[in-house]
């Protein structure tokens, strides 16, 4: 077994430990997750995530006839940086970074430039890129581990929300098949299935299974909603293009800031 | 040569013209189709996104500033449903869903700023009565 796999299992089984409610202290456990991440993030081979590029083609399904999406994907790691380029239905240019999303026509020099008191998020990315985690980044928000079952390579793990929110959130179970996410269900306080994600065709690199098709389903009283994305090609550490890299609106377009 | 090109050329023009004239309501048409999409989608979207009962509960304990904070404060919609859209469905999703969360929070903001209300001036006279009931069997003592 090679050291860098011996440490990695060493670091998972940590993870594990830290999720449950052995260590009260929120701060001790947040700086322990925040440590053990960029542990786990060097981890296995010495390969470490710089960049992800990938094609990527998203149906999106809510009340009619699914809206269909292709693009490419381009994610820095280091500077935390998600530019998606959109071909079709219309091109269309967003980059994601901070607190700011900047949308950029190249066909009709229109951009709009939105900055908001929070991050700027994509969920189909976070949803991938969050296969980097054990968890899935629910320790981080406070999650407990409260059981776990495994049957052969299936390992189902229930996790209970932070007790300040446990009268507005469900447990959350996640589902692993020989270390691969398949899926993820979201429940309300009550048990009723809220939103599910199901993953499959997975990538390996650096250890870690990253899913290229992933379906989310949510159902509730106002709406039904399916998403689903397929990654095509992916790259991991490929050189970013200059043109993504080195992000500039082009003189002369017309921007709208919009202060949320 | 030119008599025979000259005829041509207004019958031509003639027609392109008839179809830019007619094709302009149907393309205003699609836009404004666009533009009431991404109103109703954004409306729907603060709708969800929006808790109503946070809010009353902010106008019952908060009152007038309560209800100033929630006409004040802004809203992000979600980038997912801006992608891939028209800059034109961009610019009325955006519009339409900060116009909609700010009238939810005012809205219910008020309902419980007007409930904080009907219940202290209920308090208050209940109090005023028992206070002066108690009065009046003093002086009786």
């Amino acid at each position: 077994m090679s050291p860098a796999i011996r440490e990695g299992r060493t670091l998972r089984k940590i993870f594990l430990i830290l999720s449950t409610k052995s260590l009260k202290h929120w701060s001790i456990k947040t700086a322990s997750m925040v440590l053990l991440m960029i542990g786990l993030c060097s981890v296995a081979n010495g390969e470490v995530l710089r960049t992800f590029i990938s094609e990527f083609h998203r149906e999106f399904t809510n009340r009619g006839a699914p809206e269909t999406l292709d693009g490419t994907v381009f994610y820095d790691v280091a500077s935390k940086k998600l530019t998606i380029e959109v071909r079709e239905p219309l091109r269309q240019w967003m980059i994601l970074q901070g607190f700011e999303t900047l949308i950029y026509y190249p066909d009709k020099q229109q951009a709009f430039r939105l900055k908001s008191q929070t991050d700027a998020i994509m969920p189909f990315f976070v949803v991938f890129i969050g296969c980097m985690q054990e968890d899935f980044g629910l320790g981080i928000l406070g999650y407990t581990l409260a059981r776990h079952e495994k049957k052969g390579s299936i390992l189902t793990s229930f996790w209970r929300p932070p007790k300040n929110l446990v009268k507005l959130l469900g447990e959350t179970i996640l589902v692993h098949d020989a270390n691969r996410l398949v899926r993820v269900e979201y429940r309300s306080p009550k048990g009723t299935l809220l939103r599910e994600g199901i993953f499959n065709r997975h990538a390996l690199f650096g250890g870690y299974y990253f899913p290229l098709e992933i379906s989310i389903s949510s159902k509730s009283k106002q709406e039904s909603t399916l998403e689903k994305v397929t990654y095509i090609n992916p790259r991991f550490n490929a050189a970013l293009p200059a043109a993504v890299k080195d992000f500039k609106l082009p003189p002369g377009v017309q921007v709208k800031e919009v202060d949320w | 040569m030119v008599k025979l090109f000259k005829p041509n050329l207004t019958k031509f023009l003639c027609v392109s013209l008839a179809l830019v004239i007619f094709s302009l309501p149907m393309l205003a048409e699609i836009a404004l189709s666009q533009v009431q999409e991404a109103v109703i989608e954004a409306e729907a979207q603060a709708d969800r996104d929006t808790s109503k009962l946070l809010w009353f509960a902010v106008g019952c304990i908060g009152s007038l500033i309560g209800i100033a904070i929630a006409s004040l404060i802004d809203s992000r919609p979600p980038q997912a449903a801006l992608l891939g859209k028209s800059p034109e469905y961009v610019a009325s999703y955006t519009d339409a869903y900060s116009r909609r969360c700010k009238s939810i929070r005012t809205k219910y903001g008020l309902y419980g700023c007007g409930t904080s209300i009907v219940l202290y001036g209920l308090f208050y006279l209940v109090l005023f009565v028992w206070l002066a009931s108690e009065e009046e069997n003093l002086y009786y003592y």
